[in-house]
């Protein structure tokens, strides 16, 4: 080893010895985050173990059947998740029951696979499944915390972020009620934006990287992010090379995983052809699982969830020109970013934002995915106290807009002569129109606003 | 006492949470979910049982009963390995009797049987075309000469079983039983000389609850093993072929809507997909299992029939079999065990 592999590994030592787990500016301030921290943490621990939804039912028995068989299955869940909680059974092996995959050592299949539910929760030792397939949630979740911690400068705006965070109902919802892992790639976009905050791309681009592992989601804004660091370049060529370089840094994290997964043993499980649509995984489709294959591949899937679930509108030409909402403002936010002289970081999570606001009030979405916005939520709303009202207006109407997974909720509204998912549908509209009129107050200049204010 | 303060307080929150979960497993019981059978065949009858024969080597008791259309040498039967061999001419209309139809009929005299223990007539019979104006028939007569006739058929050159309840078609007893070929679906067929073979007439104290279906001309049968039904299929199998065991009888639940199919079920290999139909009238199957498996294993399938809409007391019809799902020369096998319907209980 020269002496200048030394001295940088000095220097990356001394760069980890230097981080605080609190920023400076807070840190004697931690009695005041400690009782927000820890009423957040009874209200997630004690939820951890309950609720058990179909969704975390099926990737823990995917993780299961990892860990007992090393065998892969592949459905929709990213491999990465997959072997995270195989490596946490691992771990506490000796406190898991296995009467609640009693299917897996007998052989046992049901069809549809919901039926599977009320036999798994009958089974004692399924508390503690839930609750140790959600520590990694929980862990990300206070992390995610400190890290709105370090994004701000100023100390009360830190604390009000951290506190904001551990009491929002959103990501306790998402993580410790429908058990969604969503908490994770959101923690590595949100240590993507601290990096990219202290100009450090290559941790930036490798933490979008991880959260696209976890999320291919999370991929939609590694265009943003490296344009935030290219558009110092001026020479084109170099623009090109150091985007390039950027994008492969960001893609390591799920050639790594998909490697690991192509060496990994497939594990059969064939789908049920004669299943119902709803019955049946949404990525593999309503084919026969044959030969180790899915049926249909899995881009199927993203298309799905990308155009299908997307506002469209069709001209009346002589075939079907249709144009798609999602791709649209995707379009938007990039040539923004581009067109843009001078790209903050300030800018940079702002467009995020809107981005993810016109997102969600043109797009279906599930439940667990509104948690990517709450983070730059609440950076806008301690930012600018002026969002407040819309922000408290916005999180009750996601909770009408999750009825539409759960309608049996209103069947007294049958009763009464009024249509259920008319009430769903209203709601969801309003959603809509708080999204869009948060983005626009972010988008349109402060002038403006005094001027509509005004009249 | 900084560093005791840290070591209680992990202590605390490794506790804390590991004493929430041992009362949430210790007091918290879920309700057990069990399924409970109200209705099963393990035994799958795809043979007849007790078989009282009338024609097992068809050399004694047969004659001929009536012709119509016929010339001499035109018509008649012979015995050769323990097959009857019933022949006919059909030139077309006939005119000459005034009736139209041409064909002929033997028959025999049944000996005195008790006939509420042994209700079951099958007939094991192939044509030497499958010509559609030709019609293969029986018909009993009780002791004062009355007959009455029972099934007909479409004639075949393959094997195949005619069946009959005889209650169905007469309470008293039976003196007599014929057999027919006749051209009675077409009086103007003229495919000149036509034979019928049949290798067995018997009548049985109990019929198969399950019979063969398959839809390509394949050869196919099922077969029962030990509790477990096997159904096989070889030839030239084209992807999509469907070879399936069927059962009618005793469908009904008795008010009880079952809620669960459950069964075990193997295939040979991953070419042919396990298949269950359920048929709730007589109109349109509903497939409630299409699935492969890669192991040559048994398989628990629970199928919960409510989410395929089958939610009456009565069933038409149920099919165990499989499909194929590739190309094959080979043979396709699939075995089913342990059928029940059952209601989800908890407890």
């Amino acid at each position: 080893m020269g002496i200048f592999e030394i001295k940088r590994f000095q220097e990356i030592l001394n760069k980890f010895k230097s981080f605080k787990i609190l920023p400076q500016h807070v840190a004697p301030y931690i009695s005041t985050m400690i009782p927000w921290m820890i009423v957040g943490c009874i209200i997630r621990v004690a939820l951890m173990p309950l609720f058990p939804h179909r969704d975390p039912l099926a990737l823990i028995r995917v993780s299961f059947i990892l860990k007992e068989q090393h065998q892969l299955i592949p459905t929709t869940y990213p491999e990465p998740i997959t072997y995270l909680l195989a490596f946490l059974y691992s771990v506490f092996d000796p406190f898991l029951s296995k009467g609640v995959f009693n299917d897996f050592f007998t052989n046992t299949a049901y069809t549809p696979d919901l039926l599977s539910v009320p036999f798994r929760t009958s089974e004692p030792g399924l508390f503690t499944y839930l609750f140790i397939s959600k520590i990694p949630f929980l862990a990300f979740d206070l992390l995610l915390g400190l890290i709105l911690l370090h994004l701000f400068k100023d100390r009360k705006q830190s604390l009000w972020a951290f506190k904001l965070w551990m009491i929002n109902p959103v990501p306790i919802y998402v993580s410790y009620i429908i058990g969604q892992y969503d908490i994770i790639p959101t923690f590595f976009i949100m240590l993507s934006l601290y990096f990219l905050q202290n100009e450090r791309k290559k941790s930036a681009m490798l933490s979008i990287g991880v959260a696209g592992a976890f999320k291919t989601f999370a991929f939609l804004f590694v265009l943003p992010i490296t344009l935030f660091f290219v558009k110092k370049f001026r020479d084109p060529k170099e623009k090109v090379v150091q985007s390039l370089f950027l994008i492969v840094i960001c893609l390591l994290p799920v050639v790594l995983s998909k490697t690991a997964a192509y060496f990994t043993p497939v594990y059969y499980l064939p789908t049920n052809i004669a299943s119902s649509h709803f019955d049946i995984n949404g990525f593999f489709g309503n084919m026969l699982y044959m030969h180790d294959q899915p049926g249909s591949p899995p881009l199927i899937g993203l298309l799905i969830f990308g155009l299908d679930y997307s506002l469209s509108f069709k001209t009346f030409a002589l075939f079907d020109d249709v144009i798609y909402v999602f791709p649209l403002i995707y379009s938007l936010l990039l040539l923004t970013l581009v067109y843009r002289k001078n790209l903050s970081f300030n800018v940079l999570w702002k467009a995020m934002l809107v981005f993810l606001l016109l997102y969600y009030a043109s797009s279906l979405f599930h439940p667990q995915w509104f948690i990517y916005m709450q983070p730059l939520l609440i950076l806008l709303v301690i930012d600018d106290l002026k969002f407040v009202k819309a922000y408290v207006a916005l999180i009750p109407l996601y909770f009408v807009y999750i009825l539409y997974w759960s309608q049996e909720v209103l069947v007294f509204m049958d009763a009464i002569g009024i249509s259920k998912i008319q009430f769903i549908n209203l709601f969801r509209s309003i959603f809509s129109g708080v999204c869009i009129f948060m983005a626009a107050l972010i988008i349109l200049p402060d002038n403006i606003i005094e001027r509509i204010k005004e009249k | 006492m900084n560093k005791l303060k840290t070591f209680l307080l992990i202590l605390l929150i490794i506790l804390t949470p590991a004493a929430y979960l041992w009362a949430l497993n210790m007091f918290f019981i879920p309700p057990k979910i069990r399924l409970i059978p109200q209705w099963k065949d393990d035994v799958f009858l795809t043979e007849p049982q007790e078989p009282f024969r009338i024609g097992s080597n068809f050399t004694e008791g047969w004659s001929i009963d009536w012709q119509s259309g016929q010339e001499n040498g035109d018509y008649g039967f012979t015995v050769q390995d323990e097959v009857i061999d019933l022949f006919a001419t059909f030139r077309g209309y006939n005119y000459s009797d005034g009736i139209g139809f041409n064909g002929v009929s033997i028959n025999k005299t049944i000996p005195n049987i008790d006939r509420q223990a042994y209700p079951y007539l099958r007939i094991e019979h192939k044509e030497s075309s499958s010509d559609s104006a030709l019609m293969f028939s029986f018909s009993i007569s009780d002791d004062k000469g009355q007959w009455f006739d029972g099934e007909e058929t479409h004639v075949s050159t393959s094997w195949s079983v005619l069946e009959c309840d005889l209650r169905k078609l007469h309470n008293g007893t039976i003196a007599q039983i014929s057999i027919q070929l006749t051209d009675e679906y077409d009086r103007h067929y003229a495919g000149d000389m036509q034979h019928a073979y049949i290798k067995s007439i018997g009548i049985y104290k109990q019929n198969p609850t399950w019979t063969l279906t398959h839809d390509r001309a394949i050869e196919a049968n099922i077969s029962t093993e030990v509790g477990t039904l096997k159904i096989f299929g070889k030839g030239n199998m084209m992807s999509g072929t469907i070879v399936s065991a069927q059962r009618f009888s005793n469908l009904t639940f008795n008010a009880f809507v079952p809620q669960c199919l459950n069964v075990s079920i193997k295939t040979s290999g991953i070419d042919v997909a396990a298949r269950i139909a359920v048929w709730t009238n007589s109109s349109k199957p509903l497939v409630v299992l299409l699935k492969t498996y890669n192991d040559f294993d048994w398989h628990i399938e629970i199928i919960d029939l409510l989410s395929f809409g089958i939610n009456g007391s009565t069933l038409y019809k149920i099919e165990l079999g499989w499909q194929q799902v590739y190309d094959s020369t080979n043979q396709s096998i699939a075995w089913y065990r342990q059928l029940s319907f059952n209601q989800l209980e908890q407890s």
